[in-house]
């Protein structure tokens, strides 16, 4: 078994609002290990972008956010490293992609200038060298022409080519670990599964760990060797991506599994609904999160949280019915 | 066959004019060229492409938001291409839109109550109070509640927007709906309910709806007939089953290929497109399709292929089908 490149521990991340706290993330735990993709999925809204910029610390601590809890990068705990050192550890060691590429890369640089600016900041290559890595990089990345699209604006380019540029940018400093937050969500399919090619060559050449953040359960099936699935800020399950499609234990995870339109022999197979919608963070009920929405709830859910439990097979589920409904499927 | 048909649409286009520092007309954006399709009653027809394909310009003009540059539109038999704002009204009741994005489709500044009561209005139909009464009525039908009728849009949860969209769309009672990526912008779970809402309204209703999507696997669901567009050209259209079984069209093939399946086990052969869309501006000669797809001929670089019959109600513009 490789080892593991990243260790989160516990993870909890508040933010102090107007009307008080709000828990965004609750007792995350995970890992990564070098060069395996893990899958983050879940809807809008339950923590999966929060629980990634919590690993690079993007957020406010003087006045927005507070974590807890351990974030082990190669051994090291992000969360109590000094502002300096978490500067070269961010777009050094482990970059990002964002879902949305025109608002992530600055419009007044060029692209070239943005893939650039890591490589003379964290390697304090001569301009003249990282011009040529940067180049190169617009290569590796599939963009033709690379020498003249160096020098032109995100704005001339189209949607795919900028996701392109993004992730020439995140992989410029040849990251150890490469969060990917829905980078494939705006775009079309067919360019959609370009960039998920490369992402995944990328990630067997590089050796690199992948985090990919998505809401796609068929891209998750498609690239990703481990899953984890998020609700209302907790991780909910966890497994290889073989068992989590064909055993898959959360009534959360079955849910969102029937909620793919499939189509048998030419008949419309019954479309399965996920009743009610996600609870804001001001209103977490009591118990077991994902309750009031549970086809199998029972009183017992709402008393106390049922715990991440790990089976026998190396599956994670929190859920206290879990063994049984598996039993009577 | 005939009379069942709601919407009829002959060699339409769509041009809009580039204009130059004098004003003059420099060139066209070809947004629709030349495409003809029908829709029948209580039937959804899918309409799928890459973004800059047209799909959503054709679904606009097809209810005249926006005007052919050519070509005919004909609703239930009656030629609408050329008709005024004026005259069209009484007709706008019957065709009706529900857009991708429910947070710019709905006034910001107007309570539900208002966005939908302002429909009846334009319609001129019945009593303030009357009107009140179908609002709420409707409100329930979508799935949402009396106290809706006070709230704004942004109090609203983007499911919800998207049922108050549609909410908006029924009001006047249609008889087809132009649906333009009506779940693209929702959770998993607010998908499926929206999506089995729509089939139950046109169960009740006998609607007609153009589905436009890029979602393969939504479009697979919900549409009876679907059609593909490429660079402003219909190049393929079939009953939804033998298209998704037997693509024909070199270009749907690529497109279906690059849809991911939810099963961890297969493992399909993904056909990469070389290079990028061409400019709508200036297509490119011959078959529009040419300067990306694998098995291009000479042929395809000169003469622009005709929409043929293929087995089984399969429409296809390719030379080597």
């Amino acid at each position: 078994m490789a080892e593991n490149i990243l260790e989160v521990n516990h993870l909890t991340t508040r933010f102090r609002t107007e009307r008080g706290t709000a828990v965004a993330v609750q007792g995350v735990s995970f890992h990564v290990a070098r060069g395996e993709i893990l899958g983050l999925v879940g809807e809008s809204g339950c923590g999966k972008s929060v629980t990634s910029q919590s690993i690079m610390r993007l957020y406010d601590e003087k006045r927005l956010a507070s974590y807890e809890g351990e974030v082990l990068f190669e051994g090291r705990n992000l969360l109590t490293l000094p502002e300096k050192q978490m500067q070269a550890v961010r777009g050094g060691e482990i970059a990002m992609v964002f879902q949305d590429s025109l608002s992530s890369l600055n419009p007044v640089f060029t692209c070239g200038d943005q893939i650039m600016e890591s490589m003379l900041i964290h390697q304090k290559l001569p301009r003249r060298e990282a011009k040529e890595k940067a180049i190169e990089m617009l290569r590796l990345v599939g963009i033709p022409d690379p020498e003249k699209r160096f020098s032109q604006y995100p704005h001339e380019l189209s949607g795919g080519q900028r996701q392109r540029v993004m992730i020439a940018c995140a992989l410029s400093c040849r990251p150890k670990l490469l969060i990917a937050d829905e980078p494939t969500t705006a775009l079309d399919v067919t360019i959609q599964a370009q960039i998920m090619e490369l992402i995944v060559d990328l990630n067997r050449e590089l050796n690199m760990g992948v985090i990919l953040i998505t809401h796609d359960l068929s891209v998750v099936a498609e690239t990703c060797s481990r899953v984890a699935v998020m609700y209302l800020g907790q991780i909910v399950e966890e497994a290889d991506v073989l068992s989590l499609f064909e055993h898959p234990m959360h009534p959360y995870t079955r849910g969102l599994l029937k909620s793919i339109p499939t189509v048998e022999d030419g008949k419309r197979e019954e479309l399965y609904i996920i009743e009610g919608t996600v609870p804001l963070l001001s209103q977490i009920p009591q118990g077991c999160r994902f309750r009031p929405r549970c086809p199998y709830a029972t009183e017992a859910c709402g008393r106390e949280m049922p715990p991440l439990e790990t089976l026998p097979s190396g599956q994670k589920v929190r859920c206290f019915r879990a063994s049984e409904l598996a039993s009577g499927r | 066959m005939e009379q069942n048909m709601i919407l009829s649409a002959r060699h339409v286009r769509t041009w809009f004019p580039v204009r130059g520092i004098a004003g003059q007309t420099v060139g066209n954006v070809k947004a629709v060229d030349d495409v003809s399709l029908s829709l029948f009653r209580g039937e959804t027809y899918g309409l799928v492409g890459e973004t800059g394909c047209g799909k959503s310009t054709l679904g606009r003009t097809l209810i005249r938001l926006l005007d052919p540059t050519d070509g005919q539109i004909l609703l239930d038999g009656t030629d609408i291409t050329k008709l005024s704002a004026r005259q069209l009204l009484p007709l706008r009741a019957r065709m009706q839109m529900v857009f991708q994005d429910p947070y710019s489709s709905l006034d910001g500044r107007m309570h539900v109550g208002e966005i939908l009561m302002e429909t009846l209005a334009i319609q001129k139909r019945g009593s303030r109070k009357d009107n009140m009464e179908l609002v709420l009525r409707m409100l329930e039908q979508v799935g949402l509640l009396p106290e809706h009728f006070y709230r704004y849009p942004h109090e609203l949860s983007g499911g919800q927007r998207q049922r108050v969209g549609l909410a908006r769309a029924l009001l006047p009672e249609p008889e087809l709906i132009i649906c333009d990526e009506p779940v693209s912008a929702l959770d998993v779970s607010v998908r499926s309910q929206i999506i089995r809402l729509l089939l139950d309204l046109q169960e009740q209703r006998n609607l007609s709806y153009l589905f436009i999507s890029h979602d393969m696997s939504v479009v697979r669901y919900m549409a009876d007939r679907v059609g593909v567009m490429y660079l402003g050209r219909l190049v393929e259209e079939a009953a939804t089953d033998e298209l998704f079984r037997h693509p024909l069209h070199p270009y749907t093939r690529v497109l279906l290929s690059a849809v991911p399946t939810p099963d961890p086990r297969t493992h399909r052969e993904r056909i990469v497109l070389e290079g990028e869309l061409p400019s709508p501006l200036s297509p490119p000669p011959g078959c529009p399709f040419h300067t990306r797809c694998p098995r291009a001929t000479e042929q395809c670089r000169q003469a622009f292929p005709e929409t043929k019959k293929a087995a089984d109600g399969h429409l296809v513009a390719c030379h080597l089908v």
